[in-house]
């Protein structure tokens, strides 16, 4: 039976070249864009990809005080997060590194600018990059202020001859280091661990010894399992109290949020507070079926025309004594092999614009692509959009009287 | 085998209502080949798809195979159809997107029959109507009186005990309308089918067991 739908389904589709390319083009081109935002998403909110230390971490960018005369927004500073951040005992691990300075390297002659990040030896452990030569540096390393770099391949390209680089020297307007590892650029983690080179944050003592509380260090706190998030921020609560006592003179309101990826994508973009990173999930499925309802409705009306252009059929299938049930499912199945047909050119397109957007360097720090997860998803996204634009059409046709159907009367 | 007491048809529009059939009486025993006939509009086809369970009949009841129809829902009409009656149309009405063995599988689809029996069935009653070289043919590529020979293959592979044809000839020369009739009057002799056939022909008309004669929605004979 269902070898028989598929079979006439793709008859019919071959048949009405003209309905099927016109359906195809709006299907494909629809989850095309949501494949691609999918993605874009699913790289943004789980940096390092599911499954890495990175998805789960939690991540403190951002201190907000408030005075009688004067309010402050900024990133945190370095010792705030040393103090506070650091002692942690919930979590299995802390790291503190700093947000991307302009350093500039000079080969022969041209200009080569360059993002660099100060980070604890921590940083490694949980962004989990590979190495294509060398390694990250260690504890001691940090301890004792080396001057070490790990580079990227974009920055090893650009600088340096061909060649083994491990040992070499890069000097740069904020210093000479010695390189220690290279790692890939196409797969930077996130934002959260973008540069170009990165070096031991006690190489900076404008950052290390800042006394105040804002500055420009970030933190990054790795949970021991996924459901440990909440108890990790309310010992980090704990210490907030510490510092708000210590700044009550001055400060009456001083916040220090520790949020997920999601989380925090969901304050930058709409400024919510606890819980939305749900909310933006709700928001984005609403968007997501909203986007999809007017390539859908289109899809309704072809197919009422499609499937009205065969009412003989329909008066012929009645006849023989095909319940409203099997009529149906019939044409359902036709509308949910177009979708699939829809959805696989649409991975394909997906995967070009992808490939195109990774090139281009929009987000020099992401490396979008279609992963198991986001193709399930799509499947599901497909299969929707098939049953739900050809369930109304399939149950309106499926009510047609037999005599009339075969007049090829439908009204 | 099929009974109808005092069947009659009207059929409402907005503005006008039309008496299609009226006071109809027929008892069409097991294994007849009986004809109607009758002018354009004198309620032939009505009465063919009242006893092909494809219309409800306004007033009078019918019976099929002993049942009453009047108490059976959409479903079980449905079922009653697909095991008791076989169709054949003037216009053949096959699916041009299905090859001419699909088209006979047709019926099967809707009982239980696995994909292997539904096509040694449909090849056999392919054979029996002399097609078994075009199996794999679409019913465009074949002559009218082939796909009319489709058609009653299609008609005949569940092995119904009434086929009801509506101008199973309408569209066909002569020779082909002979080979048509031919094919029923041998599945009526030797299988015992229940046979009613609306024609224009007084010629195969006159072949069949008893001719009912409508005029005006009213039987005359």
């Amino acid at each position: 039976m269902l070898k028989n739908y598929i079979k006439i389904a793709v008859k019919v589709l071959l048949r009405q070249k003209f309905f099927t390319v016109v359906s195809l083009f709006g299907i494909s081109v629809t989850l095309t864009i949501i494949f691609v935002v999918v993605a874009m998403l699913d790289t943004i909110v789980t940096p390092g990809g599911r499954g890495s230390k990175l998805s789960r971490a939690l991540f403190v960018e951002q201190i907000a005080l408030e005075g009688e005369d004067m309010s402050i927004q900024s990133p945190p500073s370095y010792t705030l997060l040393d103090q506070h951040l650091r002692p942690l005992t919930t979590p299995e691990m802390v790291s503190i590194h700093s947000e991307p300075r302009s350093a500039t390297v000079y080969v022969g002659g041209s200009k080569v600018d360059l993002d660099l990040k100060y980070t604890d030896a921590e940083f490694w452990d949980i962004i989990e990059m590979d190495f294509l030569e060398g390694g990250p540096y260690r504890r001691p390393q940090v301890d004792d202020a080396d001057a070490v770099a790990v580079i990227s391949q974009r920055t090893r390209n650009e600088v340096f001859d061909a060649g083994p680089v491990v040992g070499r020297f890069l000097e740069t307007t904020l210093g000479t280091f010695r390189v220690v590892g290279v790692v890939p650029s196409g797969q930077m983690p996130g934002h959260t661990a973008y540069a170009d080179l990165w070096v031991p944050i006690t190489q900076s003592a404008a950052i290390t010894a800042r006394s105040e509380v804002w500055g420009s260090a970030l933190g990054i706190v790795l949970p021991r399992k996924d459901g440990d998030s909440d108890a990790i921020k309310s010992e980090f609560e704990k210490h907030l109290n510490q510092v708000r006592a210590e700044l009550s003179d001055k400060y009456h309101k001083v916040e220090c949020p520790l949020a997920s990826q999601l989380e925090m994508f969901a304050q930058e973009n709409l400024g919510g507070g606890e819980g939305s990173g749900t909310l933006v999930i709700a928001a984005f499925i609403g968007l997501t079926i909203l986007f999809m309802l007017l390539p859908a409705m289109n899809l309704v009306n072809m197919t009422i025309s499609r499937i009205y252009e065969r009412s003989s059929e329909i008066g012929v299938r009645k006849a023989f004594g095909a319940p409203a049930s099997a009529l149906v499912w019939q044409f359902v199945i036709e509308n949910v092999v177009l979708t699939l047909v829809g959805g696989f050119l649409a991975v394909i397109m997906s995967l070009i614009t992808l490939n195109i957007l990774n090139a281009s360097g929009v987000m020099p720090f992401a490396h979008f692509s279609l992963n198991l997860y986001v193709l399930f998803y799509s499947l599901l996204i497909c299969l929707f959009f098939g049953v739900f634009s050809g369930v109304l059409p399939a149950y309106r046709m499926s009510r047609l009287h037999p005599v009339q159907a075969l007049r090829g009367v439908t009204a | 085998m099929i009974r109808l007491n005092d069947v009659a048809k009207v059929y409402h529009t907005s503005t006008i209502e039309t008496l299609a059939l009226r006071d109809i009486n027929i008892d069409v025993p097991k294994g007849a080949f009986w004809s109607i006939m009758g002018p354009s509009g004198s309620g032939k086809s009505t009465l063919l798809n009242l006893m092909g369970l494809l219309d409800a009949p306004s007033d009078g009841d019918i019976e099929v195979g002993g049942r009453a129809v009047r108490s059976l829902g959409e479903k079980d009409r449905a079922q009653l159809r697909n095991r008791s009656i076989g169709f054949v149309f003037q216009s053949f009405h096959l699916i041009n997107d299905l090859s001419v063995v699909d088209n006979v599988e047709l019926p099967l689809l809707y009982r239980k029959t696995s994909a292997g029996e539904r096509r040694k069935l449909a090849l056999a009653a392919l054979a029996k109507v002399g097609l078994s070289t075009r199996t794999r043919h679409f019913p465009t590529q074949l002559s009218g009186g082939q796909c009319q020979r489709v058609a009653i293959a299609r008609a005949i592979v569940g092995e119904p005990e009434i086929i009801l044809a509506d101008e199973p000839t309408g569209n066909l020369d002569s020779v082909m309308s002979d080979e048509i009739l031919d094919i029923l009057l041998g599945l009526n002799r030797n299988e015992n089918t229940t046979i009613v056939m609306v024609t224009h022909n007084q010629e195969m008309a006159n072949k069949t067991q008893r001719v009912i004669r409508l005029f005006d929605g009213a039987q005359v004979a």
